[in-house]
């Protein structure tokens, strides 16, 4: 006989190698990126070629520090499959200098929650359930607590 | 380099036809460039056709310009290139055509744009639309859409410059209006600012009214041809001159340098400056402008950004109507893409279409003056296609056509 159960919930990351994942709840997740040993350009993903001083093998990988800047939000009061509206969709400026994409975690889901330039860091954790109903990892960045 | 001008236009109406085919969409434009033209169709030399997701959405993976212009408009033999830039695809295929005919290689080029956005399922299309950026990367599977993009920076606006909902909701209601002059657009209806402002917010301050549609279908061809021939090829219009068709794509920018970073850096307007420059024509020329504004407030951001006014200006244009059928800088006259449609792949041929028909005198109820009365002298394109890649907007046109 078979039965048609599903397997035990896996954690899926968004895309493999752009962030260290917690391993224990000790460890601490954090993005990777990359530093041109020519010219010092940080770029998130992690890169190459540099697209600054255009060097072919020059940007080394890069543990970036989570810190960054609330550079823009909206709160989206319609959602794509898989998210749940309202949500802010907002774009952070990391310390090292790239600017991303990014869902905010730890407030509640509306304009007055955030304010611009506020201090920001980064979460890696679940974001939503992927189409196959296993946790999508990926970055969330949460206002630092004063 | 040789001039090239445009003999013939044609479109296909922008909408939603979920029973008429991308066949016979490219049959209506290219038919109509080729009677506009007055030219024999045999005489056609090279094609070039725009489309972003026929693949995605029919299955037409490959030789979709061979498969719509063979069995839909009866063109054979010539070389076709199919060309995908996303919603600049249709500009980009003008680009090539006009390379084409300005390297000397062909007298006559045909650029097609054309899109079925009503066919395939909704999840299909997201997750087709959602590869306008780097899937890889990108943030769709976060959540991030293109209205969200730009509310996000609207709202950034808004706070740095005083801009307000009202304001975007007038540029929408303006080229609502727009639209409802020109039979090609897909909203036929006149909305009101108070209208725009009551439908629902998508994402804050976007309202439904301020964003363009997601399923569109439509279709629009442009002949060119080398000036110093066209007589040869045809009489039947005037000519409307290339004076200048520039393509970039997405520039560097180093967020760490934020002043090397302009705030308008979403809708980079180097192509633009750019096409200034061949022209030898700037913002103080153009008589008529067709920018890229899949949301209003990409329309006031175009208004800085290539130099109609000054940074923070953008909401003074729209309070005194400077970019209205009436304004001395018509902006969208056909109703842009909130009003007259983006069907991706096509979008940039109506551009291209409501320039020639402005600058000819033929645009009917929506025919602005122009400063002599007879008509804009010349006229600017900015089309925009792909989604943020990195930086900025993927690929970017920049348009200029004069009489
Ligand atoms: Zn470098």
């Amino acid at each position: 006989m078979t039965t048609n159960v599903p397997g035990p919930k896996k954690a899926v990351p968004l895309q493999q190698g752009l962030f260290h994942i917690p391993a224990s709840p000790g460890d601490t997740g954090y993005l990777i990126g990359s530093k041109c040993s020519n010219c010092g350009y940080v770029a998130f993903p992690r890169r190459v070629v540099c697209a600054s001083c255009v060097k072919d093998d020059t940007m080394k990988e890069l543990r970036l520090s989570g810190k960054a800047r609330l550079d823009r939000f909206t709160v989206a009061h319609q959602a794509p499959a898989g998210m749940t509206a309202p949500y802010i969709q907002a774009y952070v400026q990391l310390e090292e200098g790239p600017m991303l994409y990014t869902l905010v975690t730890g407030v509640e889901q509306k304009a007055e929650a955030l304010q611009l330039d506020q201090p920001m860091e980064a979460v890696i954790e679940k974001i939503r359930e992927d189409e196959q109903g296993n946790d999508l990892i990926a970055w969330k960045f949460r206002p630092v607590k004063r | 380099m040789r001039d090239v001008v445009i003999i013939g236009v044609g479109m296909h109406k922008f909408g939603r036809f979920p029973e008429v085919s991308v066949k016979e969409m490219t049959r209506t434009a290219v038919w109509a460039a080729i009677r506009d033209a007055g030219i024999d169709p045999k005489a056609i030399q090279c094609a070039y056709v725009g489309n972003c997701l026929q693949g995605a959405l029919q299955g037409q993976h490959a030789a979709r310009g061979h498969i719509a212009l063979r069995s839909g408009a009866g063109l054979s033999g010539l070389p076709i290139v199919n060309v995908e830039s996303g919603t600049a695809s249709a500009s980009l295929a003008f680009r090539q055509a006009w390379i084409a005919v300005a390297s000397g290689l062909h007298d006559v080029g045909l650029a097609l744009g054309v899109e079925k956005m009503s066919a395939g399922a909704t999840a299909q299309l997201l997750a087709a639309m959602g590869g306008a950026v780097d899937v890889e990367t990108g943030g769709g599977r976060m959540g991030l859409t293109f209205v969200g993009e730009f509310a996000a920076l609207v709202d950034k606006l808004i706070r740095s410059y005083g801009w307000t909902q009202k304001q975007m909701a007038k540029v929408a209601a303006k080229n609502f209006y727009n639209a409802s002059l020109n039979p090609y657009a897909e909203h036929q209806k006149a909305y009101t600012v108070e209208e725009v402002l009551a439908s629902p917010v998508v994402a804050y301050p976007l309202t439904r009214l301020m964003s363009c549609s997601a399923r569109v279908d439509g279709a629009g061809a442009i002949i060119v041809c080398a000036k110093e021939v066209a007589h040869k090829y045809t009489t039947r219009k005037p000519l409307v001159n290339v004076a200048a068709c520039v393509q970039r794509s997405v520039p560097f920018y180093d967020f760490s340098k934020p002043e090397t970073v302009p705030i308008t850096y979403a809708h980079d307007p180097s192509s633009v400056m750019e096409a200034y420059q061949i022209a030898g024509a700037g913002p103080k020329d153009m008589e008529i402008v067709q920018c890229h504004d899949a949301f209003s407030i990409e329309e006031m951001i175009s208004y800085q950004a290539l130099g109609f006014c000054a940074p923070g200006e953008g909401g003074r244009m729209i309070d005194e109507g400077r970019t209205s059928l009436k304004g001395d800088v018509p902006y969208n006259t056909d109703g842009g893409l909130v009003a007259r449609g983006n069907p991706i792949g096509a979008t940039g041929a109506a551009q291209i279409c409501e320039t020639v028909w402005q600058i000819r005198g033929e645009a009917g109820a929506r025919q602005v003056p122009g400063r002599d009365g007879k008509g804009p002298k010349i006229g600017l394109v900015h089309n925009a296609g792909g989604g943020p890649v990195e930086d900025a907007i993927a690929s970017l046109m920049g348009i200029v056509l004069k009489r």
